[in-house]
């Protein structure tokens, strides 16, 4: 969990670089954590982190939450979603397929003991829509409902994405277990 | 991992938990870049606040130069000017020579009737007198060289000179002397020989010209669009969203939303046909409001969108001495001039979550607009103006989905120019 001391606060408002840098280091990880998942591509990482720690800076006077994490996590995930709904060759790749079922899929046994570099690879793997609504489904656990609101799509199509998602990094999965078994 | 929640536990699990890391040197260097960037634009937010007090620092001293200025030029006659210079004189003796000399016209006339001495106090204060009035007249009539006067007199405004001459002789009338009455019908007929001689007319010009530089303030405030089905279904809304929910939304947002006041520039040129005035120029406008919403985020957020505006007013001019009074209208394009973007927050329930957007605004807009210019105009062509205005976009700002919004202000510039 993140504490910020108050003295932090103080004098990162009070416009102090090297306080604004502590700042900056101090959210870093969150920030890029997040953003990671769902880019792939550096310059599409430096500039949604660093735009959502502007907004940080900007609305640090305003802030009187205890959770601190929380409140930057919101912003980030803010930030992303932004970023899909302003770029109009995400909002194309979101296509509507109605013909499939919901159902849960089962899979061969795998070795679940993966590192987290590499899990972050096979995401690079899915579709950038795909990539974005698993991660908001499974990792930060929204709805569907609230996904479609989110980036402008329906609930139907949120589920496909996290379907199609789901099935592509099971087969990678049994790939490398299969290859790793070898 | 057979099942897909075994599969979202492996994802969750792994990436729920971050590392410490430090940002590479792409991140610090853009970083770097955008810290100094906003430093500076708080900066010249500061900079036209300046500009702005000097523009009215320069207007009111300006203005109130021209005032002096043209009170000192007027031409009044020679005794009205010592009887105003009279009063400021505190000592009873001046004042007596004073009321003497006024009564007679002139210091020479003074000393040819009476042999009083007369004071170094009062002739100074007539032999400045004489050179602000611009007595030419009489002091070429007593010192008899009268047939030597140019028939064009040496000053521009010819009218104030004959009546000057005019009351002349009616003093010189008045006096007691046979030289001096001797003088005055000399003069009249010189006088006449004035009058009868053909006068330039001066040409009125058809077309005046003129440019300015006003500064002001507006008081903005937002019109808010109503979003249809159509849009809402765009956000996925449908199932949950009906009409009645959309007007809710638009009244959330009437309630977080205020009206801010804010700076505004404008270059006019104008051009004037008579009582028809036709003006353009470029305005330089500033739209946006401001957002207090919830107490999680603690959102307080400031949207402002700058344009460049080339206007097209007509409008009718009404002169009242040195006042004129200028009711216009017109219309003005505006073209965005920096790639502002504005936090809205779209939410389905106000109580429960809701989500702070971004949107930008239109490349373009229409803008209706009209107002009242009240102008001082000095001979020298200088003028000092004020122009109440109102302004209203006839275009939506911003438009995107759920976000409708169009603005409207009304403000006051204040400004300097100068007529050709």
């Amino acid at each position: 969990m993140l504490l910020l001391e108050q003295s932090l606060v103080t004098a990162v408002l009070k416009e102090d670089r090297k306080a604004q840098i502590a700042l900056y280091n101090l959210c870093f990880p969150v920030l890029i954590g997040m953003v990671r998942r769902f880019h792939a591509n550096e310059e599409d990482q430096v500039t949604l982190v660093n735009n959502a720690f502007m907004k940080i800076l900007k609305h640090l006077p305003t802030f009187d939450d205890k959770y601190f994490e929380s409140w930057i996590r919101k912003i980030i995930k803010n930030e992303i979603i932004d970023d899909f709904r302003r770029n109009k060759k995400y909002k194309a790749a979101f296509v509507f397929v109605d013909n499939y079922l919901v159902e849960e899929a089962v899979g061969p046994e795998i070795d679940d003991t993966f590192s987290k570099e590499y899990l972050q690879e096979l995401l690079y793997n899915l579709s950038a829509p795909s990539r974005a609504v698993f991660n908001l489904h499974v990792i930060e656990g929204y709805a569907h409902k609230e996904i479609g609101t989110m980036l402008g799509i329906s609930e139907q199509t949120s589920k496909w994405h996290v379907k199609i998602a789901r099935k592509k990094l099971r087969e990678l999965l049994t790939k490398e277990n299969a290859y790793e078994n070898r | 991992m057979k099942t897909d929640r075994e599969l979202d536990s492996l994802f969750k699990s792994t990436f729920n938990e971050f590392t410490h890391e430090i940002p590479s040197e792409v991140f610090m260097d853009d970083l770097d870049s955008r810290l100094s960037k906003s430093k500076s634009k708080r900066t010249l937010g500061y900079w036209k606040w300046y500009l702005s007090g000097l523009v009215i620092i320069i207007s009111i001293v300006g203005w109130s130069s021209w005032n002096i200025m043209e009170a000192r030029t007027t031409n009044e006659p020679v005794h009205t000017n010592l009887l105003k210079e009279k009063n400021e004189i505190k000592t009873q003796g001046v004042e007596d020579e004073i009321n003497e000399i006024t009564k007679k016209g002139n210091l020479e006339v003074y000393r040819s009737l009476s042999n009083e001495k007369v004071s170094n106090n009062v002739i100074k204060l007539i032999e400045n007198n004489k050179n602000k009035q611009k007595d030419w007249a009489i002091d070429k009539v007593l010192s008899s060289e009268i047939n030597l006067l140019p028939v064009e007199p040496r000053y521009n405004n010819l009218d104030s000179e004959l009546t000057f001459t005019t009351s002349i002789i009616e003093e010189l009338n008045l006096a007691n002397s046979d030289t001096l009455k001797k003088d005055s019908i000399q003069l009249s007929n010189l006088l006449e020989t004035i009058s009868s001689t053909p006068r330039k007319q001066p040409v009125e010009k058809k077309w005046k010209f003129s440019m300015s530089l006003l500064n002001g303030v507006s008081h903005i405030y937002s019109r808010t669009g109503t979003p249809t089905i159509e849009d809402a279904q765009q956000l996925a809304f449908t199932s949950s969203y009906t009409q009645e929910d959309l007007k809710d939304f638009v009244n959330h947002r009437k309630s977080i939303e205020s009206a801010i006041t804010s700076w505004d520039m404008s270059i006019r040129m104008e051009a004037k046909y008579g009582k028809l005035v036709i003006s353009s120029g470029l305005d330089l406008i500033r739209w946006g409001e401001r957002i207090s919403f919830g107490d999680t985020l603690g959102i307080e957020q400031l949207n402002t969108y700058s344009y460049l505006n080339l206007p097209l007013n007509i409008g009718f001019n009404y002169t009242f001495h040195k006042w004129q009074l200028q009711p216009y209208m017109g219309v003005s394009l505006g073209i965005s001039i920096n790639t502002a973007m504005g936090d809205y927050v779209i939410f389905n329930d106000p109580s429960a979550d809701y989500m702070v957007r971004n949107y930008r605004a239109n490349k373009f807009s229409g803008v209706l607009q009209s107002g009242c210019l009240i102008e001082y105009l000095s001979t020298s062509g200088y003028k000092v103006m004020l122009n109440p205005t109102i302004r209203t976009s006839i275009s939506n700002i911003v438009e995107d989905g759920l976000i409708k919004t169009a603005y409207s202000s009304f403000g006051l510039q204040l400004g300097v120019g100068y007529q050709w």
